[in-house]
């Protein structure tokens, strides 16, 4: 096999470039699915039940259908025409972003309301029983507990969301997946580019699993009692 | 007309559980001001439900609950304001583990503006002076033993300055060890007049502080009286034998 | 919620940073015709098939490169506009023509009915016959289309191609690989994972003279029509004229053939 396109600052340059987009990408998913996904879970709590089915049924499919299906669906649904920013086009970026954001914010709503359901029901009690509202309850007692069990399960999400941004490849975003396309499309080295690739997703995945396990390991020995 | 000294007045009260089981039957009971009741009775009888209901974290499916005179089921009552004149102390003590020692105390009155924080401090330091445990006011929860946490947990309800505080077996998850600082707090309460509705098994310190007893079995109240006849003389067949069974353990 | 909006603020600002400073990598390719023009047409293209579009490294720049390139180039002299080729994969961009996202659409497409309910054809500018590649060991083995005809050999095309429907009705007994991007096939088919890949013979060309082990056997496949034409938005008839106006000249001038042998060179120069 031969690797030596690594040596040519012409494909580094490519690489980087691609692998700044996908960062951009899981980072700023990440970001909006986590508000969305706090927004959703925050409604679902309410007691209309319409409101809850509707919530329920859109986490339920989001999470249940691939996500390149998604991709496509959202891509014919977006009417936007070539938006440039800088050398940039945004237009292939809406439905994209999009469909991260969706996707994301689905999980993220889970796993918030999973950490929101873990907390021990007495502390709800005990809280109640002096008095607090259960407004008041849920933002200083039961959220900030939750949030030590929401934390671990964020950083999965971004390690996984790192990971989807592949999938925008074919709908025209230059990230890391596309560009070793590009790159295999000029050395004819198909195996050494999605080899190397794959080892600049790793090391963007590795760093984040291993920074998460140990936010986990010192939220876990705060809780030792 | 409700009589002005009754803290709590239980009527007909029935508690039916979503699956069906039937966990109070048509009981009724009432807690003047300073009295001190005890609810004792084999496990799966009613006695903490029935506790609960009297701050209504068990809705009753019949009868009323009355506090002071209001009733706690009719759905114009703003219960968080009625449940801040009660304290609720848990069997598994439910302290707030991100927060110190202090802030568990303050919370709740900082929070719902009865005290400032200046205010709120000064009564929280001199509730855990009471309780004994000023120097852990910096502490967190996980640092605490069980009787220690138990004794915060009393503290904690006590800043709200309550006119009556309910006790679900509060010494129940504890080692033996730590019974007797728990129920020395309790003990002392008692003596200073608050009003107690407390559920245990400890049947030495119910006798000792009960001015009421209540024997429970199978969602129903099967007898009640002062503590000497309860414990001594007891009326009902089904009360002999709870305490038969009882003593013979210890 | 203060700290959340916070972080949300600044990946937004490093975001667009990076897009107007040009570090992030662009799958727009901006041509300029004549410094006198101003405005652009944007043509869509699915830089993944050499000798029709394919990137390369040119002055230090990703460029697209290629047949189909050249001929968008002439267009937009023709238009009196510099050219914009957006490249992204081959299933959006009809989609893209449908919407108007994208002003044409060269991708070294066959004009087929199905496509022709979506989109509108200009004349097919470039026929192309049918080839199979398959490996040196196994040239002298596949003699026929019965020697391939057997559910033992593994059969290769891209998918949404013709190829692939003259994969299905060529070799019915065949197993059958499709993938989305033909370098993938060759690749499997220099592995042992397939016996033989269906294209159109320039593209096969190019992976003859790059690849090492690979060879064109001599039958032709399929009958020669079907060929590359350029697609326009549904009812651009304007457009398509003016297309159409260019694609002759290009044939009839003789320089859609030195388009083309040119494209193979430099393909083979890689």
């Amino acid at each position: 096999m031969d690797f030596s396109f690594l040596l040519d600052p012409y494909y580094i340059n490519i690489l980087l470039q691609g692998l700044l987009t996908t960062v951009i990408l899981a980072v700023v998913s990440v970001a909006f699915g986590t508000v969305i996904a706090i927004g959703v879970a925050l409604l679902r709590m309410m007691k209309s039940k319409i409101i809850r089915f509707i919530l329920g049924a859109y986490v339920e499919i989001i999470r249940g259908t691939p996500i390149v299906v998604q991709l496509i669906i959202f891509y014919s649904l977006f009417h936007v025409k070539v938006i440039l920013v800088g050398s940039y086009d945004l237009s292939p970026f809406i439905p994209g972003m999009f469909t991260l954001f969706i996707n994301s914010s689905a999980y993220m709503a889970e796993v918030i309301r999973a950490g929101i359901n873990s907390v021990d029901k007495g502390q709800w009690e005990a809280s109640r029983s002096l008095g607090m509202t259960y407004g008041m309850t849920f933002r200083k007692i039961i959220f900030p507990q939750a949030i030590k069990n929401i934390l671990p399960a964020l950083g999965n999400e971004f390690v996984t969301l790192i990971k989807e941004t592949s999938v925008l490849m074919y709908s025209g975003v230059a990230e890391l997946t596309y560009q070793a396309t590009m790159i295999k499309s000029q050395t004819y080295g198909f195996m050494e580019s999605y080899l190397v690739a794959a080892t600049f997703y790793f090391l963007l995945t590795y760093p984040t699993s291993q920074l998460m396990k140990r936010l986990e390991r010192r939220l876990a020995k705060s809780d030792q009692s | 007309m409700t009589n002005h000294k009754l803290i709590i007045d239980v009527k007909n009260v029935s508690k039916v559980f979503s699956d069906g089981t039937l966990a109070l039957d048509n009981v009724s009971l009432s807690v003047k001001k300073n009295e001190v009741v005890v609810l004792i009775g084999p496990s799966g009888s009613g006695k903490s439900t029935l506790l609960r209901t009297l701050n209504l974290l068990e809705s009753p499916t019949k009868g009323e609950v009355f506090f002071d005179g209001i009733s706690l089921t009719d759905e114009t009552t703003d219960i968080n304001l009625l449940r801040q004149k009660m304290g609720m102390v848990f069997q598994g003590f439910h302290l707030f583990p991100h927060l110190s020692v202090l802030d568990n105390l303050r919370i709740a009155p900082v929070s719902l503006k009865k005290l400032s924080i200046h205010e709120a401090t000064i009564t929280s330091e001199s509730m855990l002076k009471k309780v004994g445990l000023l120097d852990k006011a910096k502490n967190y929860p996980n640092q605490l033993s069980g009787g220690q946490k138990q004794r915060i947990a009393i503290a904690r309800s006590l800043t709200m300055s309550p006119e009556i505080m309910l006790f679900d077996e509060p010494t129940s998850a504890l080692d033996p060890e730590m019974v007797g600082e728990v129920l020395n707090v309790m003990r002392e309460l008692a003596l200073q007049g608050m009003t107690m509705v407390i559920v245990t098994h400890e049947m030495q310190f119910a006798e000792e502080v009960a001015d009421i007893v209540y024997v429970m079995d199978k969602g129903q109240i099967i007898e009640s009286g002062s503590p000497e006849i309860i414990f001594h003389q007891p009326q009902t067949e089904r009360c002999k034998e709870f305490l038969k069974r009882v003593i013979e353990k210890k | 919620m203060k700290k959340l909006i916070g972080i949300i603020s600044i990946a937004l600002l490093i975001t667009l940073t990076s897009f107007m400073s040009g570090c992030t990598s662009s799958n727009i390719f901006n041509y300029i015709v004549d410094d006198s023009y101003t405005d652009y047409i944007v043509m869509g293209t699915s830089a993944d098939y050499p000798p029709y579009e394919w990137p390369m490294n040119v002055e230090g720049t990703q460029t697209l490169v290629g047949i189909d390139i050249q001929i968008g180039l002439a267009i937009a002299a023709e238009l009196g506009m510099n050219l914009q080729v957006v490249n992204k994969g081959f299933d959006f961009l009809l989609d893209d023509l449908s919407k108007g996202k994208v002003d044409f659409v060269i991708a070294g497409m066959t004009p087929t009915d199905e496509r022709a309910e979506i989109v509108d054809f200009s004349m097919v500018y470039y026929e192309a016959h049918q080839v199979i590649l398959t490996t040196l060991e196994n040239q002298d083995n596949y003699a026929s289309i019965e020697d391939l005809n057997l559910n033992t050999i593994r059969i290769g095309a891209q998918m949404g191609s013709i190829q692939l429907d003259l994969a299905e009705d060529t070799f019915p007994d065949s197993q059958k690989v499709y993938l989305q991007a033909v370098p993938d096939l060759i690749m499997k088919l220099s592995q042992g994972l397939i016996e033989a890949v269906l294209l159109e013979q320039p593209v096969a060309e190019g992976y003859l003279t790059n690849v090492e082990g690979l060879a064109v056997l001599e039958f032709e496949i399929g009958e020669p029509d079907g060929g590359s034409a350029v697609a326009v938005e549904k009812g651009n008839t304007e457009l398509l004229a003016t297309i159409n106006a260019v694609l002759e000249d290009l044939i009839n001038s003789g320089a859609l053939d030195i388009i083309v042998s040119e494209a193979i060179l430099l393909n083979s120069g890689e």
